[in-house]
């Protein structure tokens, strides 16, 4: 063998080896083992354990964003440009809030939805220490990945919009958006921006990473869902159905069940709902009466309107129409 | 074709160094970046549904970016080695010329770092990043080709 092929064998060997070792830690900090998991079924809690809660991302690796590194920068149509860093926003008084988060491309009768109790400051505080312009009509959300996103600058004035930086007490881990992240109730889970670093304040239509894709919907549409019993299950003697349901910032005014695919309808008891901001944990006690069954559910928001019946695919704007299982029993 | 390899290996260990140390997105980030906000909803979903959802998606293009930088080394190799008068300012040119397209395509997702540098920053180390990537490609065309 030549020396020339033998030194090329050797560096090929090197970066190879090199290559595969960097390939295995980016391997390790990727998306693949935690995206996408479902919280539904029989074990869904109140508040979500932190390492349950459901992820959505359009990375293949998340950001591990330095905590002293990190800046949030408050621009455009204001008459004063403002930096923070993590310091100034751990300074500023902050609140707790509950809040659950469901992704636009939830289906119907699916877990990506989460509820956690979230720490921060309501981002009122940060945009009005900028003093928004008069024309000043939307705000366009950045982030550290590149992600970006638009809301209305009155959804970013409301109270509950928050800049939060702890979840569940304790800090936000690094796939939910460390240091800091949005949290904006009411609408799908693409608004509340993680790793966010950047907000213009603007009055044109500019759309962020999804919304020219095609994403449209701001506001959660209601929905409930059954996780207990699940699709053909076999029940017999006393059985309680149970489930969540969610309408966004609207809260949830009543839950109703039917065990006969929707001919009659029965209200369901609802067991957690701390507020308007969440979901709601709700339980039918039920005793079958005949050897097959179409269980469905339907809720009603806080405003007094019934969850839509028409259904609908997630795509562009979120799913809608009521969950249905089916289930055998032996009475 | 084992020169090729080589220059390509070289070109994949220094952009994932670059990501893991410095969080410079790597090129196929960049690229999805890129593109995918143009890609209408109505595609996008039932084609990651085609390829078995969004996480064998994102691994399917993980995975495939690797053999396909090293397949660029065994292109760039290929292409160098069928000029006739290969000569170092031509190959530096041509790589100027790679780097200013690619700026010039991919220039709003070079704000983005994983490390969270702000977005000037990380603008000028991303350019930086893929600066060193294209010279180290021409860089070890040039070696190969000499020592050859």
């Amino acid at each position: 063998m030549k020396r020339r092929e033998l030194v090329l064998g050797g560096v090929a060997g090197a970066l190879a080896v090199g290559s595969g070792g960097l390939v295995e830690v980016l391997r390790r900090r990727s998306v693949f083992p935690y995206e996408g998991i479902e919280v539904r079924g029989a074990g869904v809690l109140p508040i979500t354990p932190t390492e349950d809660f459901y992820v959505v991302t359009k990375n293949l690796i998340d950001p591990r964003v330095a905590r002293d590194r990190w800046r949030l920068e408050v621009s455009g149509l204001v008459d004063r440009k403002v930096t923070l860093d993590f310091g100034d926003v751990a300074q500023l008084d902050s609140a707790r809030q509950e809040t659950t988060l469901e992704c636009i491309s939830n289906g119907v009768g699916r877990g990506l939805m989460s509820n956690a109790v979230w720490t921060g400051v309501p981002l009122r505080t940060v945009l009005e220490a900028a003093r928004p312009k008069p024309g000043a009509s939307r705000v366009f959300l950045h982030a550290a990945d590149g992600y970006t996103h638009s809301t209305t600058l009155e959804k970013a004035l409301e109270s509950t919009t928050m800049l939060a930086y702890q979840m569940n007490g304790e800090p936000l881990p690094d796939r939910h958006g460390f240091p800091a992240r949005l949290i904006v109730p009411g609408a799908y889970g693409e608004v509340s921006v993680k790793w966010i670093d950047r907000i213009e304040l603007i009055d044109d239509d500019r759309e962020g990473y999804y919304e020219k894709q095609g994403w449209k919907a701001q506001r959660v549409h209601t929905m409930s869902r059954i996780d207990v019993p699940i699709e053909d299950a076999v029940v017999r003697g006393d059985v309680e159905l149970r489930g969540v349901a969610f309408a966004g910032d609207r809260g949830i005014a009543k839950v109703e069940v039917s065990t006969n695919g929707g001919d009659t309808w029965n209200e369901a008891k609802i067991g957690y709902r701390p507020s308007r901001l969440t979901w709601a944990l709700w339980s039918f006690q039920w005793r079958p009466q005949a050897r097959a069954h179409e269980l469905v559910v339907r809720a009603t928001d806080g405003t007094g309107e019934l969850q839509t019946s028409t259904k609908d695919d997630s795509v562009p704007d979120g799913a809608t129409g009521y969950h249905r299982v089916r289930v055998r029993s032996t009475i | 074709m084992i020169v090729g390899v080589v220059v390509g290996l070289a070109v994949l260990f220094v952009s994932l160094l670059f990501r893991v140390v410095l969080g410079v997105p790597l090129p196929i980030e960049l690229v999805s970046d890129r593109l995918l906000p143009f890609v209408p909803v109505g595609l996008f979903v039932p084609s990651l549904g085609a390829v078995g959802g969004p996480i064998l998606a994102k691994q399917l293009a993980f995975y495939s970016s690797i053999p396909l930088v090293i397949m660029a080394g065994v292109v760039a190799v290929r292409a160098y080695g069928r000029l006739e008068r290969r000569r170092l300012p031509i190959l530096a040119a041509s790589a100027i010329g790679v780097w200013l397209l690619a700026l010039l395509v991919l220039w709003p997702a070079l704000a983005s770092n994983y490390h969270g540098l702000p977005p000037m920053e990380a603008t000028l180390l991303s350019g930086a990043a893929l600066f060193v990537m294209v010279a180290v490609l021409a860089g070890a065309v040039y070696a190969t080709d000499t020592v050859a």
